[in-house]
C-alpha cells in the first residue's frame, strides 16, 4: 500500500513535469508564407532533418528536442510578437533559425530587454551587421559569415576582373541597406563609389515588373550589379534585365535562396527559350552540398532523403514544392548540428544562464565541413568562409574564372 | 400620375435650399478637414523628423546603416509618411526608403542647421509632399528628411466631401419623397377640383399658376358665367329671343340648354306666324311626348286642315248645285219658248183650250210660288254661308290669340325643368367637392403646424448646442490659463536650471518639454476655440435659416387660410345658385299655369268649330229643300205638258185665251229669267266661298 502511494506520487510528478520537463524546447520565427517562404521552409527542413535524427537516436541526455515554429512572413512586427510569445508563453530555452535582416534587427532590442532572463538567438539566417556589433552582438550567436564579408568578396573579385563600375539593386530595408553598406565600404577601399542604385519594396513578387529598375541601372552603364534581395524580386530583376538584352554580370548574396532563384529562372527559360542563368553569380556562406567528400554533406544528403521533414501544416497555407537539397537547408542542417553540440555540452539540466559561457568556450569544433568552428567572448560568429558559385547546365558550381571586362 | 404644380413649386424651393446647404457644408467641412489634416501632417512629420534626428545620433556615429534603415522603416508604417531619408554631414544620403530610386528633386533640398524646416515639394511621378527637414546635432551629424503625402489629405478630403454629399443627398431624397406625398395628398383633390372647374369655365392660359390659383380663377370664371347665364335667362323670360347664345365649350350644359331653348321657341313662334298667314302646310315634330307645345301645335294644325278641307268640299258641292240649277232654268226658258210657238201654231184650237189654259194659269201660279220658295231657300243658304265665314274669321282670330299666348310661354318647356334639375345636381356636387377641399385645407394647416413644431424643437436643440459650446469655451479658458501658468512655470524652471549649470541640464530639457507641451496645449485650445466659434456661427446661421423657414410656413398657413375662405365663398355662392335654381323651378310651375290658359283658348276654338259644323248641317238642309223645290218644278212642267196635249183638241178655245196666255208666258219667262239670275248669283256666291277656302293651303302643292 505504501509503495503503491509512492508509485502514484511518482507518476503524478512525472506527468506534471510531463512532456515539457522532458523536452528541450527551442523556438523559431521565420517566413513560412509569402514570397520569401522558401527561405524559412528550407532552413527549417535542414535543421529538422538533423534534429529528427537526434531525437530518433534517443535525444540529448535522454531528452528530445522540440522546435516551436511561428510564421512572421518576413515582417518585423509579427517577428517581435512571435518572439514575445516564444519567451513568455512557450518558455523556450533559446531562439533559433530566425530568418531575415528586417525581422532580426527589430527583435534585437527585445533580447536586450530579456537580458536578465538570458534569452539568446542562435544562428539567424542573415548576414546583417546590427547583431554582429554592439550593443546587440552579445545576445546573438552566428554561424555564417556577414554580408559585409560577402559583398567585400564580390567587390574584390569584380574589381580584380576589371569591373570597377559597380551598381546595386537592393531591397529597401535593413537587409538591403546592410548589403548596400557592405558594397559601399568595399568600394571605398579602392577609392570607388557605387555608380548607381535601384530599389524594390520587401514582399515584391516574381510576377511583378522590374523593368523600371533595369532602366535606371542600365542608364549608368555599370560593369557589374550586386543584388541584395530575396529570390522572387532578384529573379524578376534578372529576368527583366536579360529580356531587355542586357547580359551584365549580376551577383546575389547568400540570403537570396539560390535554388529558389534558379528554379524560377529555369522555369521562365523553359517557357521563353532564353537562358537567364548567364553571368549569374551567387555568393554562399556554406560549402556546396555537391561536395560529397565532406562528411557533413554526406550526412546531410542521407538525412534529408531519410526524413524529408516539413514544417507543421498550420504554418503553411500555400502550395510549396520542397527542394531536395539546397544551400539554405544545408545551412539549417549545419546550424542544427552545432546547436546539438552546444546542447550536449549543457548537460542533463540545460539552463539559459549558462548558455553564453558554454558557447563562448567552444574552440575548433569539427562540424564536418573541414573548417573548425570557434567562439569566444568577443567572437560570436562561427565561420568566415565565402563560396562563390555560378550556374552551369542548370546547376550551381564553384566559379573558376570571374567574367572579365569585355569592352 | 400628373405632377402637381403646387408640389413642383415646393420641390423647387426644397431642392434649392438643400442644394445650397449640402454644397456649402460639404465644401466647408472638406476645407476644414484639409486644413486640419495639413496641420496634423506637418506636426506629425515634424515630430517624426525630430524623433529620428534625436534618437539616431548614436546609430549614426556607429555607422550602422542597417539599424538606421530599420529605424526609418518603422516610421514608414505611420499613415501619411511617404518617404524618410537621412543625409550625413557630407551631404550623402546614407539611408532612404525610395523605390525604385532616389528622385532628382530630393538632391535640391537642403536642411537648416538651427531649426526644423517645412516646405512643399513636388516630385515628378510621385506627387506632392510636405517635406520636413530636421538637423541632427545642429547639422553636424547630418539631417533627417521626412515626406508627408499630400495626396492622402486630398483623397481624405474628397471622400469626406463625397460621403457627406451622399448623406445629405439621401436625407434630401427622403424629405423630397415626404414632401411629395404630403403635397400630393393636398393637391390631388385641389387639382381634381380645379380641373373640374376649368372644364366648366375655361380660363385664360395666362392665369395659370398652381392649383389654388387655377381654382380661384376657375371659380371666378364660373361665377361670371353663371351671371351671364342668369342675364340670358332673364331676357328669355322677357320674351326676347333675339339674343344669340354661343356655348363656351362642350361641357357648357347650361349654354347648350339655353341655346336649344331659344331655338325651339323661335321655331314655334315661326310656325304660329305662318299659321296666322294661313299656311297649314308645315309639319310640327314634337321633341318628345312630353313636348306639350309641339303636340298642341301638331294637333291644332291637323284639326285646322280637316276643317278647311271639309268646308272646301261643301263649297264645291254648292257650286255644282248652283250650276245645275242654272242649267235647269235655261231648259225651263226653252220649254216656255216652245210652248209659246205651239200656242201660236195652234191659235185655232185656242178656244177649245180655254178651260185648259185656266188650268195652266193655275199651275203657273203654283210654279211662281215654288220659284219664290227656291229663292227663300237660297237666301237661307246665303245666311248659313255668311255664318260659316264669320266662324272662320273667329277661328283665325283665335289662332292669332293662341300664337300670342304661345309667345308668352317661354318658360313652359320641359327642357328647362330638366336643365334646372341638372344645375341643381351640379351645385350639390360643387358643394361636396368644396367641402372635400376644405377638409384637405384643414389637413394642410395641421401639417404646417407640425412642421412649425419640428422647426421650433430644432431651434431649441441648436440653441442648446450653442450653450454647450459656450460652456466648452469657458472650460477652454481655464485650460488656456493653466497652459499659460505652466509655460510661466517652465520658464522659471529653465532659469533655475540655467543657474544650476551642468547639473540642471537634464532639468532644462524637462522644462523645455513642459513649455513645449504648454505651448501645444495653448495652440490646441486656440484651435478648439476657433472650431467652437465656427460651430456657434453655424448654429446661429442655422437658427436664422430655420426662422426664415418658419416664416415661409406662416405664409403657407396664411395662403391656405385664404384658399379656405375662397372655398367658403364658393360654397355660399353654390348655395345661392341652388336657391336661384329653385326659383327657376318655381317660375316653370307658373308657366304651366299659362299653358293651362292656352288650353282653354284651344277649347274655345273647338267650340267654334262645332258651331261651324252646325251651320254646315243647316246648309245641307237648305240644299235638300232646293232639290225638293226643283223636283216640284219638274212635276209641274209635266202637268203643263199634259194640259197642253188636251188643249190641242180644243184649238178654238185656245185662240181666245191666246192673248192671256201670251202675257202669262211672258210673265213666266220673266220669272224664269229671275230664277236664272238667282241661280247665277248663287253660283257666284259659291265661287266666292270656294276662293275663300282656297286661301288655306292643305298640302305643299
Amino acid at each position: 500500500m505504501k509503495y503503491l502511494l509512492y508509485w502514484l506520487f511518482f507518476l503524478i510528478y512525472f506527468y506534471s513535469e510531463g512532456v515539457y520537463a522532458d523536452d528541450i524546447v527551442i523556438g523559431t520565427s521565420a517566413a513560412f508564407r509569402g514570397p520569401s517562404r522558401g527561405l524559412g521552409i528550407e532552413l527549417y527542413r535542414g535543421s529538422m532533418a538533423y534534429i529528427q535524427h537526434i531525437n530518433q537516436e534517443g535525444g540529448i541526455n535522454g531528452r528530445k528536442i522540440l522546435m516551436k515554429a511561428y510564421n512572421d512572413g518576413y515582417n518585423p512586427v509579427p517577428a517581435i510578437e512571435n518572439t514575445i510569445k516564444l519567451v513568455e508563453e512557450d518558455k523556450v530555452l533559446l531562439l533559433f533559425d530566425y530568418v531575415g535582416t528586417p525581422t532580426v534587427t527589430r527583435v534585437l532590442p527585445l533580447l536586450k530587454r530579456y537580458r536578465n532572463e538570458f534569452v539568446y538567438l542562435f544562428f539567424p539566417f542573415t548576414g546583417a551587421q546590427p547583431h554582429r556589433q554592439p550593443p546587440y552582438d552579445e545576445f546573438v550567436f552566428n554561424l555564417r559569415a556577414s554580408y559585409r564579408q560577402e559583398t567585400e568578396g564580390l567587390v574584390d573579385n569584380f574589381v580584380k576582373a576589371g569591373r570597377k563600375r559597380i551598381a546595386i539593386f537592393y531591397q529597401v530595408d535593413a537587409y538591403g541597406r546592410s548589403g548596400w553598406d557592405g558594397v559601399k565600404r568595399a568600394l571605398a577601399k579602392f577609392g570607388l563609389k557605387i555608380v548607381g542604385e535601384a530599389t524594390y519594396r520587401r514582399g515584391a513578387k516574381y510576377s511583378e515588373d522590374f523593368k523600371q529598375q533595369v532602366e535606371i541601372l542600365r542608364k549608368v552603364n555599370p560593369d557589374a550589379i550586386i543584388s541584395v534581395g530575396a529570390y522572387a524580386a532578384c529573379a524578376g530583376f534578372i529576368r527583366d534585365a536579360r529580356d531587355a538584352g542586357w547580359d551584365v554580370p549580376i551577383a546575389n548574396v547568400s540570403f537570396v535562396g539560390s535554388e529558389n532563384l534558379l528554379n524560377l529562372l529555369l522555369e521562365t527559360g523553359k517557357a521563353t527559350g532564353r537562358d537567364y542563368t548567364v553571368n549569374l553569380i551567387n555568393s554562399q556562406v556554406v560549402p556546396s552540398y555537391e561536395e560529397t567528400s565532406l562528411p557533413a554533406v554526406k550526412e546531410y544528403r542521407e538525412l534529408m532523403d531519410r526524413y524529408n521533414p516539413m514544417p507543421p501544416k498550420e504554418l503553411m497555407e500555400e502550395e510549396y514544392k520542397p527542394l531536395r537539397y539546397s544551400f539554405v537547408s544545408f545551412e539549417g542542417f549545419l546550424n542544427a548540428k552545432l546547436l546539438v553540440e552546444i546542447l550536449k555540452r549543457m548537460g542533463s539540466k540545460p539552463e539559459r544562464a549558462r548558455i553564453k559561457e558554454i558557447v563562448e568556450s567552444i574552440e575548433n569544433l569539427d562540424i564536418g565541413i573541414n573548417t573548425p568552428v570557434s567562439f569566444g567572448p568577443h567572437k560570436h560568429q562561427g565561420l568566415d568562409l565565402i563560396y562563390y558559385t555560378t550556374v552551369r547546365n542548370g546547376l550551381f558550381v564553384p566559379i573558376t574564372d570571374w567574367p572579365g571586362r569585355e569592352k | 400620375m400628373r405632377t402637381s404644380r403646387l408640389f413642383k413649386k415646393i420641390l423647387a424651393i426644397v431642392v434649392l435650399l438643400f442644394g445650397i446647404t449640402a454644397i456649402t457644408t460639404a465644401v466647408f467641412s472638406g476645407w476644414n478637414l484639409q486644413k486640419h489634416l495639413t496641420e496634423e501632417y506637418k506636426s506629425k512629420g515634424t515630430a517624426i523628423a525630430n524623433s529620428i534626428a534625436n534618437s539616431s545620433v548614436e546609430i549614426l556615429l556607429n555607422r550602422d546603416a542597417s539599424t538606421l534603415q530599420a529605424v526609418i522603416d518603422q516610421f514608414m508604417e505611420i499613415q501619411g509618411v511617404s518617404y524618410v531619408y537621412i543625409v550625413n554631414e557630407q551631404g550623402e544620403i546614407i539611408t532612404h526608403t525610395f523605390v525604385p530610386s532616389i528622385p532628382e528633386e530630393i538632391f535640391t533640398v537642403k536642411g537648416e542647421k538651427d531649426k526644423t524646416t517645412i516646405r512643399d515639394l513636388h516630385i515628378k511621378g510621385m506627387g506632392d509632399f510636405t517635406h520636413i527637414s530636421s538637423p541632427i546635432l545642429a547639422g553636424v551629424a547630418g539631417y533627417v528628411h521626412v515626406g508627408m503625402d499630400k495626396g492622402i489629405i486630398l483623397a481624405q478630403m474628397k471622400s469626406t466631401v463625397v460621403s457627406q454629399l451622399y448623406l445629405i443627398a439621401i436625407i434630401f431624397l427622403i424629405s423630397a419623397i415626404g414632401a411629395y406625398l404630403l403635397a400630393d395628398k393636398v393637391s390631388r383633390p385641389l387639382s381634381k377640383l380645379s380641373a373640374y372647374a376649368r372644364e366648366l369655365a375655361p380660363i385664360e392660359s395666362a392665369q395659370r399658376g398652381d392649383e389654388i390659383a387655377i381654382l380661384t380663377a376657375s371659380m371666378k370664371a364660373l361665377m361670371d358665367y353663371l351671371q351671364e347665364m342668369a342675364v340670358v335667362a332673364n331676357r328669355i323670360s322677357q320674351g326676347d329671343l333675339s339674343l344669340h347664345i354661343e356655348p363656351k365649350s362642350r361641357q357648357d350644359i347650361l349654354g347648350h340648354a339655353f341655346a336649344q331653348m331659344t331655338r325651339y321657341i323661335r321655331e314655334m313662334a315661326e310656325v304660329a306666324n305662318k299659321l296666322a298667314g294661313g299656311d297649314l302646310t308645315q309639319d310640327v315634330h314634337p321633341r318628345s311626348e312630353k313636348d306639350v307645345l309641339g303636340v298642341a301645335f301638331r294637333n291644332m294644325i291637323t284639326q285646322l286642315r280637316a276643317l278647311v278641307s271639309q268646308i272646301r268640299s261643301q263649297a264645291n258641292q254648292i257650286a255644282q248645285i248652283s250650276v245645275e240649277i242654272l242649267t235647269r232654268s235655261d231648259e225651263d226658258l226653252k220649254t216656255v219658248e216652245n210652248v209659246t210657238s205651239s200656242a201660236e201654231e195652234t191659235s185655232s184650237a185656242m178656244s177649245e183650250m180655254g178651260a185648259s189654259v185656266e188650268e195652266v194659269a193655275g199651275n203657273t201660279q203654283t210654279l211662281f210660288m215654288s220659284t219664290e220658295e227656291i229663292s227663300s231657300s237660297i237666301e237661307q243658304m246665303f245666311n248659313s254661308i255668311r255664318q260659316v265665314t264669320e266662324s272662320s274669321k273667329m277661328l283665325s282670330e283665335l289662332s292669332e290669340m293662341t300664337a300670342v299666348a304661345m309667345n308668352q310661354m317661354v318658360f313652359s318647356i320641359e327642357t328647362i325643368a330638366k336643365n334646372s334639375e341638372n344645375s341643381k345636381q351640379f351645385y350639390h356636387e360643387t358643394t361636396e367637392i368644396t367641402l372635400q377641399g376644405q377638409t384637405s385645407m384643414q389637413q394642410v394647416v395641421r401639417s404646417m403646424d407640425k412642421i412649425r413644431e419640428a422647426v421650433s424643437s430644432a431651434t431649441h436643440t441648436i440653441q442648446n448646442l450653442e450653450n454647450r459650446s459656450q460652456e466648452i469655451g469657458s472650460i477652454l479658458d481655464v485650460i488656456d490659463n493653466i497652459a499659460d501658468q505652466t509655460a510661466l512655470l517652465a520658464l522659471n524652471a529653465s532659469i533655475l536650471a540655467a543657474q544650476a549649470g551642468e547639473h540642471g541640464r537634464g532639468f532644462a530639457v524637462v522644462a523645455d518639454e513642459i513649455k513645449d507641451l504648454a505651448n501645444r496645449v495653448a495652440l490646441s485650445t486656440k484651435e478648439i476655440t476657433q472650431i467652437i466659434e465656427a460651430v456657434q456661427r453655424q448654429s446661429a446661421d442655422a437658427v436664422k435659416v430655420i426662422q426664415e423657414g418658419n416664416k415661409e410656413v406662416d405664409e403657407g398657413v396664411k395662403r391656405v387660410n385664404l384658399a379656405g375662405q375662397a372655398l367658403d365663398r364658393i360654397t355660399s355662392s353654390a348655395q345661392n345658385s341652388l336657391s336661384a335654381a329653385t326659383e327657376i323651378v318655381q317660375a316653370i310651375q307658373e308657366q304651366k299655369a299659362s299653358t293651362q290658359k292656352i288650353m282653354e283658348s284651344v277649347k274655345k276654338v273647338t267650340e267654334r268649330i262645332t258651331e261651324i259644323n252646325k251651320a254646315t248641317q243647316e246648309q245641307e238642309k237648305g240644299s235638300s229643300q232646293i232639290l225638293h223645290a226643283i223636283g216640284e218644278v219638274r212635276g209641274l212642267a209635266e202637268q203643263v205638258k199634259r194640259a197642253t196635249l188636251e188643249q190641242s183638241k180644243g184649238a178654238n178655245q185656245v185662240s181666245l185665251a191666246m192673248e192671256e196666255v201670251k202675257s202669262l208666258i211672258s210673265q213666266s219667262s220673266n220669272n224664269a229669267q229671275q230664277s236664272a239670275q238667282a241661280a247665277a248669283e248663287l253660283s257666284t256666291q259659291a265661287e266666292t266661298l270656294r276662293k275663300l277656302m282656297d286661301r288655306f293651303k292643305l298640302t305643299g302643292n
